[in-house]
């Protein structure tokens, strides 16, 4: 080891002395440029005492106890070195230390791409969670980020919207869902390396959190090392080509400092058939220190996102046209084109204010603005039949479950004509235009957010004395967020009604009253067209105690929330309560939260952290049904803030060989709600209509044990190893009502029909594998190149089980059971549905070289899944049949025609990357 | 060496812009390809040439070319292509029935299209030809899979032309073509095209005026469309659609409320022209019904007396100079005798209820009502009335009697002029106020309106004045020939036929007879009077002959094998079951032979032949007006008094036309 010889050096320095004042410094230096390196992070973790090096790349470090110590030196992006000290009440010199660059960090590219995608789309509740991951040095983070991302696996269960991501001590996840938008900043990944994660409940020094923990990722252009870098690389994943460009000056003389950093990722099509994608990024950054007080920072990030989306799809649909098929695309003049494409481009500019109150206080003043479009394009067609290749009428099931008997020929012509064509015929809709182009038959369009929101906070930082730390921060923000449709293209008509055919009272058919039967075109809204106005402020404080054998945390949050909706059509459905502002809701929430960190000997430590948080419900889960209606949850069932309890106790074990953390943990999460929309049949007895269903009151309960161990077996072989063996339960019956737009429909009262509870309680919640289990190693050879591979074993992954199917709805008609209801047949009907467990087999590898001054050249490779083995990574059960009949007569054949739809985790694939540094 | 180095920023940026583009933009607009080149290519009129009254299966190589005319995109059509041969000026039509919806996105209007006709087979329903797949006697819709193979698409789209045409210009040839009839308004305001109710998917017709020939044709909408609730305007213009029929009514079908195109005030505005009825009459051809197609108004005066009853509150007479005619409202008036009305006509129907002429109106279509001067009745002779040419007139016939003067005028009364003329009946109703009034025993003047009854003229009484009878009454008889050598030979209650009951009659003199005015009268069970009879004018019987007159004639001809001289009705002299008694009446009204005592039900007596026979004993040679039960031999199923318990089988236990 290059260190070796500073490290034997300083053991025989070491002398012990006790009452006396420990002191250790040092200069940092990178060992290329040899220039000083600043930023750089040293710390005894024992004895929970850091710094960072100034400037000349010298650090201090005080107040540390007696004994031998390990210091340990890291910079993200180069090898962490540590040296064990020997403290007695001497100062000790560890003189000049070489930093250098760390050629695994390659390996970050490989899964930098899981940001890339959005694993699902947004009709499933699962989304990428990993993005907040890779920050972590903890291998069982790192393995869900980098080995199990592509299974749908999630950390303890949870949604992302339970990890905040902070770009500068802003918080990016949106108000209307929770989530972040991981595309905002997708492929700048040269300049987003800075980040800081914090795990679950454990403190943060930006903000209070999530039970999942926050992330902060820091741009500041003067904390990036000066230098270059361009990499190209290429996939099978998402999308082919990517070509990144980054160069950074690191704090000049003058004390500015510049980061700029562009990226194109681009590919006619990925692993899903008809899957194309188009992104460009940049981001500048640029910092001016006007003294040592104050500093400005200026960040813009402006990412385009284009991408054709997938489907989810039926087992019969699998079966037939297997796991890459997608429905959503079909060739137009013998191009692929994808009907459903999510375009994202919502640019982000911040100042950021450094100020350095004194040595040991700081307070930064933020301020970000976020606008901009996410569009989300499909067919609408008012005089055409659905063209949808999967339209269940165009599937062998439909024909076989026949009520008066199965039609064979029918079914297999179907069959053939699925397995020859089977995609959106874009033709047949530019001809059905023809005939009357004033009035389209079918275009397609953009279901358009165009949000604005304006974040600023401050955060104060100070260290009250040696062993007290204290953060503070108050915050506001605001989001405007505009909702509506609009024409993208006519496909050869110049107009389009923009009428509900669905109406059948007269108005009814109307998107807005105010202008009736109205002509639309290119660019026009229609539809629906509402905004959404919300706001927050709030605050939060932490303190934070270092004491030899004892760290210990407390910290709290309230915050106010108000949500708003404003219609700007008047909906036909809805005369009186859709055009204006509906009822402002207004939440009061609040968090507490403690923790501790005792250690039983330097080997040995407990960490115990707990937390009770109340969150105000997300503007989606807020409206019942907000592009139609000013009716709010609140209007239709009980509204409340969702309470979250968590907590979690780990066991950490450090050995010169083997590091490993084992952790139980828990979280209660109460009054949550959810709201779907679909079309069911069985309402009530024989009833059908599109309806919302507003599920609240939700009890969810997820426990379960995390286990992640490292072994240096030798200084090159390093075995690895993760597990999570965890139980998602909803824990209650929630209460489901549903509502239509049509107040008439038979079955509805006023268009609500309260459907009692559901009796969910005891099912698992679809949240990607309850157990997951790794195993790997990774072989880093001293002349620069290194490989490794993991073998995953992935289990009990459920399918997301409809609400409606069990209320008392299911077997009655009217408070009457049904004649025909078999319970044993209800109840395998109802079973939920456990997907296959499998294993995946993953390897990667890279080599760097050195090719002049501060000039490399590194190579990546990683193949995941190599045996290509077939796995769903998640399904829903669709609410269609409503009741025991409906299911029964659906399933009755095998095939049912609606029947649970799945998203298939991508076969084999690689990645390879070629980058040069300079 | 620190310093920002602007070239590499801009080298950065310019490769980060300048990687491989991606087709997810910039789709050309597809086009068809020219159409194919057909070998056997008909037009359409060729195709429905080959229709001769059974489905035509096409087992070759036929395409035949149409263009779309209908459009399912808002419900009206279901499942089914209306087709015609030209865009404009259509000989023929015809619906293409498919098994899908939403066929107007693949076939819109004005596209030419070709149909490959082989395995599908043209067919008519009612008036409508249809091309689909053979089931039978009839098509069914073509599979959804199957269409796209039958039917391909022009790169044509034209317009298509509909065809203008009033009401009265509709004919089958029209059918699934597009026509356009111009001035119509909905002739009742304010409803929806079909019921607004959601729930309610039931087609409804709406009855639709034009304002030009006041004819009406009903439009149909479908309740699945998305216009059902949606109001008919409350104006007037054209309609466009495609023409159906059901029975005999044509109907219209519009494929949206575009096809409805009102702009015009509703009411059918301009001032009705003077007419004379006759004028009116004269639109009448002859049979069904009539609309009167120009907006004409009639002055007439009511010659119906509706206080007095003797017609219903719906129906009245009116007459002006030039004819007169009966009037039928669609809702009771308050017509009274002697008031001058003026009437809109337009669009009134003329139809014949038991044949006679009737002018169907409303009394909305009143314009005006005051009192007139009834017209002096025509003085017409007793013949002439008979002729039916005076329907609807008041007319005056002087020297007329009732031909039974000894019964009230409630029911048919028989006016004649001479004794053993043909008769002519004023019917009086029921309700009428003179109903149960005596009629008169004198002779004399009656004034009336002439109307008919089942082809046979017939007079009117407004009421009991009408009938200003003050001559004598003249006794008739004596007319005709008497003889008593006619009497009853048989009768027939068959114990196994019921409808071959028959009577016979024999002639034992040596002299042919005429048997103008003679009547056999048939008094039922106990009845005291005649219950039925027969006037048997017309017939002669021969010297030595029999004279067969059957109940029913041809069951009697099925059970003897030959037809009888004479059918009376079901239900009349001829068909006694046994216990009824039987008169024959010479012309003077006296009778001559008599089986039973009329007033004596026949059961358990010695007139009783019921399932059998009664037949005159070979000894008897003439007739005899008291009942004697020695002259007969009788058999029935009772056997009391002196009968013969022994029910009679048709045809071996009756010897009809044998003496």
């Amino acid at each position: 080891m290059r260190n070796f010889t500073i490290t034997m050096f300083l053991l025989f320095l070491g002398f012990v002395s006790l009452n006396a004042q420990n002191i250790v410094k040092g200069v940092v230096i990178n060992s290329d440029s040899e220039n000083p390196m600043q930023g750089v992070s040293v710390s005894v973790k024992i004895a929970n005492v850091s710094s960072v090096t100034d400037a000349s790349g010298a650090f201090t470090l005080t107040g540390l106890p007696d004994g031998r110590q390990i210091v340990t030196v890291s910079l993200s992006g180069y090898e962490t070195q540590n040296f064990p000290v020997e403290l007695s009440g001497k100062a000790v010199d560890l003189g000049t230390i070489f930093m250098y660059e760390d050629i695994s960090e390659d390996q970050d590219l490989s899964t930098i791409t899981i940001t890339d995608d959005e694993l699902n789309d947004d009709t499933s509740a699962a989304d990428n969670i990993s993005g907040l991951l890779q920050a972590s040095r903890d291998v069982y983070l790192r393995t869900a980020a980098f080995e199990w991302s592509g299974s749908f696996y999630r950390v303890r269960g949870l949604d992302s919207e339970n990890g905040k991501v902070l770009i500068n001590g802003i918080e990016m996840n949106k108000l209307y869902n929770g989530r972040p938008q991981w595309s905002n900043w997708g492929g700048l990944n040269d300049v987003f390396r800075n980040q800081e994660f914090s795990n679950g409940l454990t403190p943060s020094n930006y903000a209070f959190g999530g039970v999942l923990g926050s992330t902060n990722i820091n741009t500041r252009a003067s904390e990036y090392s000066e230098g270059g870098r361009i990499s190209y690389a290429s996939s099978n994943r998402s999308y082919s080509h990517r070509l990144m460009a980054t160069y950074t000056s690191g704090l000049l003389a003058n004390g500015w400092a510049i980061a700029v950093s562009g990226s194109r990722r681009a590919g006619n099509e990925g692993y899903v058939d008809g899957t194309f994608y188009d992104a460009n990024s940049i981001f500048l950054s640029i910092e001016k220190q006007i003294n040592d007080a104050h500093s400005l920072n200026l960040t813009v990030i402006a990412a385009e996102n284009e991408r054709g989306k997938s489907s989810p799809n039926t087992q019969e649909v699998f079966d037939i046209r297997g796991i890459r098929y997608n429905s959503y695309w079909g060739y137009q003049n013998g191009k692929m084109r994808n009907s459903r494409v999510k375009r994202l481009y919502e640019p982000i500019i911040m100042l950021n204010h450094y100020w350095n109150l004194s040595d040991n206080t700081t307070l930064n003043t933020n301020i970000g603005y976020q606008f901009g479009e996410i569009g989300n394009s499909r067919l609408d067609y008012n005089g055409a039949n659905n063209p949808d290749p999967t339209y269940y009428r165009k599937l062998p099931s439909w024909y076989l479950s026949n009520p008066d008997g199965p039609d064979y020929a029918q079914a297999y012509q179907k069959l053939t004509d699925f397995q020859n064509d089977g995609q959106i015929n874009w033709n047949e809709l530019y001809f059905g235009n023809q005939g009357s182009p004033e009035n389209a038959r079918a275009i397609l369009y953009e279901d358009r957010n165009d949000d604005k929101q304006l974040t600023a906070n401050m955060i104060l930082s100070s260290e009250l004395n040696e062993n007290i730390t204290l953060t503070a921060s108050a915050e506001y923000r605001k989001l405007r967020s505009e909702n509506f449709a609009t024409p993208i293209d006519m496909l050869g008509a110049t107009g389009y009604l923009d009428v509900n055919t669905f109406g059948r009272v007269p108005g009814q058919e109307q998107s807005n009253l105010l202008t009736p039967n109205r002509t639309v075109g290119l660019g026009d809204r229609f539809k629906y067209n509402y905004n959404f106005d919300s706001e927050v402020y709030g605050g939060f404080a932490q303190l934070q105690f270092k004491y030899s054998n004892v760290d210990f945390y407390v910290a709290g949050q309230a915050n106010n929330t108000t949500h708003q909706r404003e219609g700007l059509f008047q909906n036909g459905y809805f005369p009186t309560n859709s055009y204006g502002k509906s009822d402002k809701l207004d939440f009061f929430n609040y968090g507490a939260k403690a923790g501790a960190t005792y250690k039983i000997s330097g080997r040995h430590l407990i960490d115990v952290n707990g937390g009770y948080i109340t969150k105000a419900p997300s503007l989606r889960n807020s409206f019942a049904n907000s592009r139609a209606s000013n009716v709010t949850v609140a209007d239709v069932a009980e509204l409340n803030s969702e309470k979250i309890l968590s907590g979690d106790v780990s066991y950490i074990f450090r050995s010169p060989l083997i590091t490993s953390k084992v952790t139980g943990y828990f979280t209660d999460v109460q009054d949550a709600t959810e709201i779907s929309f679909f079309f069911a049949d069985g309402i009530g007895g024989d009833n059908s209509a599109f309806i919302q269903e507003i599920l609240t009151g939700i009890d969810k309960r997820h426990f379960g044990v995390e286990l992640g161990i490292e072994a240096q077996v030798t200084s090159t072989i390093k075995l690895k190893g993760a597990a999570n063996i965890g139980q998602y339960t909803y824990n209650n019956n929630p209460n489901l009502v549903i509502t239509t737009e049509n107040a008439s429909a038979q079955g509805f009262v006023n268009g609500k029909r309260d459907m009692g509870t559901a009796s969910l309680k005891d099912y698992r919640i679809a949240a990607g594998p309850q157990k997951a289990y790794s195993f790997g190693f990774e072989y880093r050879d001293p002349d620069y190149w290194w490989f490794g591979a993991t073998v995953n074993y992935l289990d009990e992954a459920f399918v997301d089980v409809s609400p409606i199917r069990r209320t008392s709805n299911f077997i009655n008609e009217d408070g009457d059971l049904f004649l025909d209801y078999d319970p044993v047949l209800a109840k395998k009907l109802l079973q939920q549905e456990q997907f296959d467990d499998y294993f995946v087999v993953n390897a990667i590898g890279g080599k760097s070289w050195k090719v002049g001054d501060n000039k490399y050249i590194g190579l990546f490779a990683s193949i995941n899944n190599i045996f290509n083995q077939e796995y769903k990574t998640g399904g829903f059960e669709q609410g269609r049949n409503a009741n025991y009949r409906e299911l029964r007569d659906d399933n009755a054949n095998g095939t049912p025609s609606f029947g649970n739809k799945y998203w298939y985790g991508r076969g084999t694939t690689y990645f390879l990357n070629v980058n040069y540094r300079f | 060496m620190k310093k920002i180095n602007l070239y590499k920023i801009f080298a950065i940026l310019f490769i980060a812009i300048s990687v491989s583009c991606v087709d997810n933009n910039d789709f050309e607009l597809p086009t068809m390809g020219a159409d194919k080149e057909y070998a056997n290519l008909k037009s359409l009129d060729e195709i429905i040439a080959l229709y001769n009254g059974s489905p035509v299966e096409f087992t070759d190589d036929t395409t035949v070319y149409g263009y779309v005319i209908s459009d399912d995109r808002e419900g009206n059509f279901f499942k089914v292509l209306t087709i015609q041969d030209k865009p404009e000026n259509p000989t023929v039509g015809l619906e293409v029935r498919i098994d899908d919806t939403n066929l107007s996105a693949r076939y819109n209007v004005g596209r030419k299209v070709y149909i490959n006709l082989k395995g599908l087979a043209l067919s008519k329903y009612f008036a409508s030809f249809q091309i689909g797949s053979l089931n039978g006697n009839s098509t069914d819709r073509i599979d959804t899979s199957e269409y796209l193979n039958h039917i391909e698409r022009s790169t044509e789209i034209v317009d298509i032309v509909p065809t203008t045409l009033t009401i009265g210009e509709l004919t089958d040839n029209h059918i699934n073509t597009l026509v356009k009839i111009e001035g119509l308004q909905a002739q009742e305001k304010g409803l929806t095209y079909a019921d607004p109710d959601p729930n309610n998917t039931s087609s409804v017709n709406r009855y639709f005026t034009s304002c030009e020939t006041f004819e009406s044709i009903i439009m149909r909408t479908s309740g699945f469309t998305t216009f059902k609730a949606h109001p008919i305007p409350d104006k007037k213009g054209s309609v466009t659609a495609i023409l159906g029929k059901f029975s005999s009514d044509y109907q219209l079908f519009i494929r949206d409320t575009n096809d409805v195109d009102f702009t015009d005030e509703y009411g059918c505005n301009t001032p009705p022209t003077d007419a004379t009825l006759s004028e009116v009459k004269d639109f009448y051809t002859g049979s069904g019904e009539a609309t009167v197609t120009k907006n004409l108004k009639i002055k007439v005066v009511i010659t119906s007396d509706l206080a007095a009853g003797n017609l219903h509150a719906l129906s009245a007479f009116a007459q002006d100079a030039t004819a007169g005619i009966a009037l039928r409202f669609s809702e009771d008036h308050n017509l009274n005798l002697g008031d001058e009305v003026e009437i809109a006509v337009g669009g009134a129907k003329l139809s014949e209820y038991n044949d006679l002429l009737q002018l169907n109106i409303s009394p909305s279509s009143i314009i005006n009502q005051t009192t007139g001067t009834l017209p002096t009745p025509e003085v017409i002779t007793f013949a002439q009335a008979l002729t039916g040419n005076y329907e609807g007139k008041l007319v005056q016939i002087d020297g007329v009697q009732f031909n039974d003067n000894a019964k009230t005028y409630s029911g048919n009364n028989e006016l004649i002029a001479e004794c053993d003329g043909t008769p002519l009946t004023a019917y009086v109703r029921n309700d009428a106020s003179f109903a149960n009034n005596n009629v008169s025993d004198k002779k004399g003047t009656i004034t009336g309106v002439m109307t008919v009854y089942k082809g046979t003229a017939q007079i009117y009484l407004r009421n009991e004045t009408d009938v200003n009878f003050t001559e004598d009454y003249t006794t008739c008889g004596g007319g005709g020939t008497t003889t008593n050598t006619i009497f009853f030979s048989e009768l027939a209650d068959p114990n196994n036929n019921p409808n071959a009951r028959f009577i016979e009659l024999y002639n034992s003199g040596t002299d042919a007879i005429d048997l103008t005015g003679w009547v056999i009268r048939r008094y039922t069970n106990g009845n005291p009077e005649s219950t039925s009879s027969i006037d048997l004018t017309g017939s002669t019987i021969n010297a030595g002959q029999a004279f067969v007159i059957a109940a029913q004639k041809d069951a009697f001809e099925t059970a003897f094998g030959f037809a009888p001289d004479l059918a009376a009705e079901t239900g009349g002299p001829a068909d006694s079951n046994g216990d009824d008694n039987i008169e024959l009446v010479d012309p003077s009204g006296n009778v001559v032979d008599a089986f039973g005592v009329p007033g004596e039900d026949g059961t358990g007596t010695n007139h009783e032949f019921e399932d059998g026979r009664a037949n005159r004993k070979a000894s008897v040679t003439q007739g005899n007006p008291t009942y004697t039960f020695a002259e007969w031999d009788i058999w029935n199923d009772s056997g009391d008094a002196g009968t013969t318990n022994a029910p009679q089988d048709a045809p071996g236990a009756f010897t009809p036309k044998v003496r």
